[in-house]
C-alpha cells in the first residue's frame, strides 16, 4: 500500500497543527461558530443531531493493520468504543468532543491518515473497487491513479469552493464494484486496440434528490492525460455549475441542463486551450513513483487446491457456507479475497467495535500481509488470504462475531445513519435495517433468495443509495409520521439502473411486511433459483409486484 | 478597505469608478465590464493612465480578451467566500492568456483563502477592515506545501510534485522548518 514520504507527512502534520489553532480560537471565543463552520467542515468535522461527528478519510478504502488499530484506539479513547464505516469507504466517529479533535487528528497523522476533504464543497475521498489490485477480472490496477487523484485534489487551490461536493470513483475491472456510473466523475479503466491502458470518462451520475446515471464524455483517455483532463472537467463545473440552488448544484444538473454533447464540447475546448506537456510529464513520473508502493506482496507459490482446505470444506458446513458466500477469486493461484460482513443479524450496518477492529487487524497481519480494504457496501475485505489459511481466518472471525455468511444477501443491507444520528434525516434507517435483518435471519432462506440487495436512506438525500438497490427503501416524513417508500430494480454496477417506485409508502410498522411480501412474490413466481431477483424484476416489471403487494381492501 | 500586496499592507493608488460616476480625468482607475464594453470603451484608454476592470463572478473572463494586453489590472469579485468561480477566472488569466498585470481579489476576501488565491494567480487582496489583518502575514506559512503543479504560480508555497522531481527541497530544509 502507499506510504507517506517526508512531504506527505509534513503536509498532513501542518494541516493538523493549523486545525489545532483554529479549534483553540473557537474554544476561546475568537472565532464564532459561523466563522468556525467552514474551517471545521474542511477537516471533516460535522455538527450532528446530538454531537460532533468526525469523518476520517480512508483513501480508496485501503487500510493497514496499524491504521486500523489506531482507529480502534481512537474509538476507545475519544469516542464510545466503536466506529461506523460509510458507503464512501470512510469511517465516522459519532461522539468526539471538539476539544479532543486536534489530538485525534494528530493520532491519525501518526499513522498517515487525515480527515481532509471528507466534507464541504470540494473533491471528496476518491473511491474504488474494494478488490483493486487482486481481482481476477481486473484489467488494470486503479490504485496508483486513485492515489494520484488524492494528492492532486488535496487542498486544490482552484477547486476547494465548488458549487457542491464532488465525488470521483475509479474501477479497473469490467464488473463494476465501485458504482462509477453514479458518481460525479466515474473512471473505468480499459485498454485500447493497441493494448494501452486508459479511462472511459463518465460524468454527471449521482443519487440524491435527482438520481441520474452518468454519461460518457470520453471513450478512451490515455492514462497519462488523467490530471489535466479531470482539471478541465472541474474547471467547466466550477465556472458553469449552478450556485443559485444547492439542490441543483451538482455537476449532474449542469450536464443534464445543457446536454452531454454541449458539456463535452466545453470540456474539450477547455482541454485544448491549455498546454499540458509539462504537467503530464510530472504526473507520469508521479504515477511511476506511486505504483512502486503497489507492487504485489511476497506471494507464496501455492497449489490451486489446498488439500487441508478442501477437507475442511467437506467436513464443516458452516465454514463451507461462509467460504461460498464470502470469498472471491484472486488473481494469484492459491489465494482468495475474503470479505468480512459488518452486518450481523439485527446489527447496525457498517458499525465495528474497537475489539472487532483489533481482531481484524490481527487477522490481517496473520493471513493477509497486514492489509484491509473497506467496501462501499460497508463491509471489510482481507485482499490476500492463502486458501490454506481460510479456516483459521473464519474461526477468528466467528470468535469476533464477524463470521456472518450473508455477503450479498438480503440481510447485507446498506443504511445511512438516519434519524438516530443525522440532522438532515426525515426517518430512521438503522431500526428498519435491523428489523429486516431479523425477519430474514434464517440463513437457508437468505441463500434461497440469493442475490438481493437492500439499501435504506433516511431522507431524500439518498446517502443510503436506495436508488441503486435491487430493493430500495426511502424514509420520508408525512404529517409527522415516518413513511417508507419502496423502489425496485435499481442497480449500481456496469448496467446501472435507477429503481422504480412500487407505490404509496408504508408506515414504520408495515415496511418489514412489505419487504417480505416483495420477496415472497419473487420466490413464488421466479423460474427457479437461477433467475436472480433483478433478472426476474426486469422480466415481469413493477406492475407484477404492485398487484401482489397492494392487496385491494 | 485595506490592500494586501506582495506580503505587505500597502496604500491603494487605484480608484474603482462605478457606472453612474463620471470618469476622473487622471489616475489609475478600475471600471466595470459593462463600461469597458460600452460606447466609451476605447476612450478609457486614451488618457494614457493605467486601466483596470472589475469582473463579477458570473461574468466570463473571455469577455476581456480584446483588451487584455492593454489592461494593467483585473479585479475579480467574491460575492461570498463559498463562490469559487473567481479562482478559475484567475487561473485562466495567468495560465492561458499569460496575463502579467495585477489580479486583485475584491469582495468577501478571507485570510483562510489567501494561500489558494495566491496559487491561482491573485497577487493583491482588498480586505475589509477589522478582519484580523495581522493574520494575513502568517497564515501562508501554516501549510507551506501543495501537491498541484503549476508553472505559472509564484508563491512561497512549494509544489510537492515538483520538489520530488527536482529534489530542490532538501531534507535539511524540512527539518529546519520543524
Amino acid at each position: 500500500m502507499y506510504r507517506y514520504d517526508e512531504f506527505d507527512a509534513r503536509f498532513v502534520a501542518d494541516r493538523a497543527a493549523q486545525f489545532r489553532d483554529q479549534v483553540r480560537r473557537r474554544l476561546d471565543g475568537t472565532l464564532s461558530e459561523e466563522e468556525f463552520r467552514p474551517l471545521r467542515l474542511m477537516n471533516g468535522l460535522y455538527l450532528q443531531l446530538h454531537a460532533y461527528m468526525l469523518r476520517i478519510a480512508i483513501p480508496y478504502g485501503v487500510l493497514g493493520s496499524q491504521q486500523l488499530r489506531q482507529l480502534a484506539m481512537i474509538a476507545d479513547r475519544w469516542d464510545r468504543g466503536y466506529g461506523h464505516f460509510t458507503t464512501r469507504q470512510n469511517i465516522q466517529f459519532n461522539w468526539p468532543k471538539l476539544a479532543d479533535v486536534p489530538d485525534i487528528l494528530d493520532a491519525l497523522a501518526a499513522v498517515e491518515m487525515h480527515a481532509i476533504q471528507t466534507s464541504g464543497n470540494c473533491i471528496r475521498n476518491v473511491t474504488t473497487d474494494q478488490f483493486a489490485g487482486v481481482a481476477a477480472d481486473e484489467v488494470e490496477d486503479p490504485r496508483p491513479y486513485c492515489e494520484l487523484l488524492r494528492q492532486w485534489s488535496s487542498l486544490h487551490p482552484e477547486f476547494s469552493f465548488l458549487p457542491r461536493k464532488f465525488k470521483i470513483a475509479v474501477t479497473g475491472a469490467p464488473f463494476d464494484r465501485a458504482a462509477v456510473k453514479v458518481h460525479d466523475i466515474g473512471l473505468r479503466m480499459h485498454r485500447n486496440e493497441a493494448g494501452e491502458p486508459g479511462f472511459e470518462v463518465i460524468v454527471g451520475g449521482g443519487l440524491g434528490r435527482t438520481p441520474m446515471v452518468g454519461k460518457t464524455v470520453r471513450d478512451f483517455l490515455p492514462v497519462a492525460e488523467l490530471v489535466p483532463y479531470v482539471t478541465a472537467i472541474m474547471r467547466v463545473y466550477n465556472r458553469f455549475g449552478r450556485r443559485d440552488n444547492k439542490y441543483k448544484a451538482r455537476i449532474k444538473i449542469l450536464v443534464h441542463e445543457i446536454g452531454v454533447d454541449a458539456f463535452s464540447e466545453l470540456v474539450e475546448a477547455e482541454y485544448r486551450a491549455g498546454d499540458h506537456a509539462a504537467g503530464i510529464e510530472l504526473a507520469v513520473g508521479e504515477v511511476e513513483r506511486i505504483a512502486a508502493y503497489f507492487a504485489p506482496p511476497a506471494y507464496e507459490d501455492l497449489p490451486e487446491r489446498d488439500p487441508g482446505h478442501m477437507a475442511r470444506l467437506f467436513e464443516n458446513r458452516d465454514f463451507a457456507r461462509w467460504v461460498r458466500q464470502s470469498t472471491a477469486p484472486h488473481t494469484v493461484r492459491g489465494y482468495s479475497i475474503a470479505n468480512i460482513s459488518l452486518k450481523p443479524i439485527g446489527g447496525i450496518p457498517g458499525d465495528a467495535s474497537s475489539a472487532q477492529m483489533r481482531a481484524v487487524a490481527d487477522l490481517a497481519d496473520r493471513h493477509s500481509f497486514g492489509e484491509i480494504r473497506v467496501a462501499h457496501e460497508q463491509n471489510l475485505v482481507l485482499p490476500n488470504v492463502p486458501k490454506r489459511d481460510l479456516f483459521a481466518l473464519w474461526e477468528g472471525l466467528v470468535e469476533a462475531d464477524l463470521g456472518t455468511p450473508n455477503l450479498g444477501l438480503v440481510s447485507d443491507i446498506i443504511a445511512c445513519p438516519g434519524m438516530d444520528y443525522c440532522s438532515l434525516a426525515t426517518a430512521r434507517s438503522i431500526p428498519v435495517a435491523q428489523a429486516i435483518s431479523r425477519r430474514f435471519a434464517d440463513l437457508a432462506l437468505q441463500s434461497d433468495v440469493g442475490d438481493l440487495r437492500i439499501n435504506i436512506s433516511g431522507c431524500i438525500n439518498a446517502c443510503g443509495h436506495h436508488h441503486v438497490a435491487h430493493l430500495g427503501i426511502l424514509g420520508l416524513e408525512k404529517r409527522g409520521v415516518e413513511s417508507y417508500q419502496i423502489t425496485l430494480g435499481g442497480s449500481g454496477d456496469e448496467n446501472a439502473a435507477l429503481g422504480q417506485l412500487l407505490g404509496p409508502g408504508f408506515a414504520a410498522d408495515e415496511i418489514v411486511d412489505a419487504v417480505e411480501a416483495v420477496v415472497r412474490v419473487y420466490l413464488a413466481d421466479r423460474r427457479g433459483p437461477e433467475e436472480r431477483f433483478l433478472d426476474f424484476f426486469r422480466r415481469v416489471g413493477i406492475k407484477h409486484f404492485k398487484e401482489a403487494v397492494y392487496v385491494p381492501v | 478597505m485595506s490592500l494586501f500586496k506582495h506580503g505587505e499592507w500597502t496604500t491603494d493608488d487605484w480608484r474603482f469608478v462605478a457606472d453612474d460616476e463620471p470618469l476622473p480625468a487622471v489616475g489609475p482607475k478600475i471600471v466595470t465590464l459593462a463600461r469597458l464594453q460600452g460606447d466609451d470603451g476605447e476612450y478609457l484608454f486614451h488618457c494614457g493612465c493605467p486601466l483596470g476592470v472589475r469582473l463579477e463572478s458570473g461574468e466570463p473572463v473571455e469577455a476581456l480578451e480584446p483588451w487584455l494586453n492593454r489592461l494593467s489590472l483585473v479585479a475579480l469579485g467574491f460575492p461570498a467566500f463559498v463562490d469559487g468561480r473567481a479562482f478559475s477566472a484567475a487561473a485562466i488569466l495567468r495560465q492561458r492568456h499569460g496575463f502579467a498585470g495585477e489580479i486583485r481579489a475584491v469582495g468577501n476576501v478571507l485570510v483562510d483563502q489567501h494561500a489558494f488565491m495566491l496559487r491561482v494567480g491573485f497577487d493583491a487582496f482588498e480586505v475589509a477592515e477589522g478582519r484580523a489583518l495581522e493574520s494575513w502575514r502568517t497564515a501562508l506559512l501554516d501549510v507551506p506545501f501543495a501537491y498541484q503543479y503549476d508553472d505559472t504560480a509564484s508563491t512561497p508555497v512549494q509544489s510537492i510534485w515538483q520538489a520530488r522531481r527536482s529534489g530542490s527541497l532538501q531534507a535539511g530544509e524540512l527539518q529546519a522548518a520543524e
